[in-house]
């Protein structure tokens, strides 16, 4: 049935008495000294953010206690990567991390999708009629969507960032990263 | 809040700006409640103290650009506001698909509200309870831009040139948005009351 403007109205009415009616979050007694831990974090230099944040990553991954919090953990270090933060992150110290995850993670197997849309993201020139070159935010959130999957996975993925950032990609390369996937 | 609390608050921002970097705990003590509240209706309680943190913190950077054309309250609420939206947008590109479901209770209560006999079967309490958890289901369906046009413009008023500002919108951009997304929650509480009348 097609609801009219007057009963939508009234619906909208309810909605609205609800809404500002809504309960107050609870309290939370560590708000401001998680917040002070946060601008402290937020003030260090960009290689120590990333460094420390896929440190959190990891121990979090090999607690295997909270599989959003260590989504969560590897998505903010991943949001360091983004393109404004590049020019100033000391690469050598981030891919050091990602090696680091490679070493310490049990290989996974990945799945046939994953390589797929892999290679479709770093794929540098598009056949006629695909999509365009995806910039490097795609890729990172690419990144950020898959990185449930595993830390070997993600890690192998934000190699492919810096390959594709800094210059085009060689097949060799792309082999090379497709037998460290597979 | 006075306009005397607003000079509080501007003294406080001209100590932080001065290097004074003490002075900003100072000032999330002032509205960490104000904060709190805010996000605690556009996020759920589990996420409240994680987006007002980053609210505080993009309040923390963008300080040197206050101009005091407004209240610091109010730039900080929009500010606030905006870190609400990007927890959204994040939300979005996850592509996290809401498997929530409707109970007989809430098809009831909508129906109930269509046909304006809500109020003389419902207690106020429930009345509102059922209420929200209509409209939380509704809102969980929509991608972030909608989901912040109806709450800012539909559930709190808001100015459309207000919600620009805060999506960084032209005005004219929220007010096409506006009429879009009445359509599309007006479609689907039809899902809903069609899904009802099918059981």
């Amino acid at each position: 049935m097609r609801i009219s403007k007057d009963v939508f109205n009234r619906i909208l009415e309810s909605f609205k008495r609800a809404w500002r009616k809504l309960p107050e979050p609870p309290d939370s007694p560590d708000f401001r000294a998680q917040l002070e831990q946060r601008l402290r974090f937020d003030a260090s230099s960009p290689t120590e953010r990333v460094e420390r944040k896929f440190a959190a990553a990891l121990d979090l991954d090999s607690a295997r206690s909270d599989s959003t919090a260590f989504r969560r953990s590897v998505m903010d270090a991943v949001a360091e990567l983004s393109p404004s933060a590049e020019p100033a992150l000391g690469h050598a110290a981030v891919v050091a991390q990602f090696r680091r995850a490679v070493l310490l993670t049990p290989e996974p197997e990945p799945s046939v999708e994953f390589r797929h849309q892999l290679m479709t993201k770093v794929r540098r020139e598009p056949a006629y009629g695909a999509e365009p070159e995806p910039s490097l935010l795609d890729v990172t959130m690419f990144l950020a969507e898959r990185c449930a999957i595993s830390l070997c996975s993600v890690s192998v993925v934000v190699s492919v960032i810096f390959f594709t950032q800094t210059s085009l990609i060689s097949m060799t390369e792309l082999t090379s990263l497709m037998i460290l996937v597979g | 809040m006075s306009s005397g609390d607003n000079y509080d608050d501007l003294r406080l921002i001209e100590r932080i700006l001065a290097g004074e970097q003490s002075a900003f705990g100072e000032l999330v003590e002032r509205h960490e409640t104000y904060v709190r509240r805010i996000v605690g209706k556009h996020v759920s309680p589990a996420e409240v103290d994680d987006v007002a943190q980053l609210g505080f913190i993009e309040v923390y950077r963008s300080l040197k650009n206050f101009r005091g054309e407004s209240s610091f309250r109010t730039w900080m609420g929009r500010i606030v506001l905006r870190q609400c939206y990007a927890f959204w947008r994040q939300r979005d590109r996850r592509k996290e698909v809401s498997t929530s479901f409707m109970s007989e209770e809430q098809e009831e209560w909508l129906a109930r509200t269509m046909n304006g006999t809500s109020a003389a079967v419902y207690a106020e309490e429930e009345d509102l309870r059922l209420a929200r958890q209509v409209l939380f289901f509704a809102l969980e369906r929509l991608n972030a831009e909608d989901r912040t046009i109806v709450t800012l413009v539909l559930l709190e008023d808001r100015s459309v040139q207000e919600v620009g500002e805060i999506l960084g919108w032209s005005a004219v951009r929220v007010r096409v948005r506006v009429h879009r997304v009445r359509e599309k929650l007006r479609g689907i509480l039809e899902a809903i009351e069609k899904q009802g009348n099918d059981k």
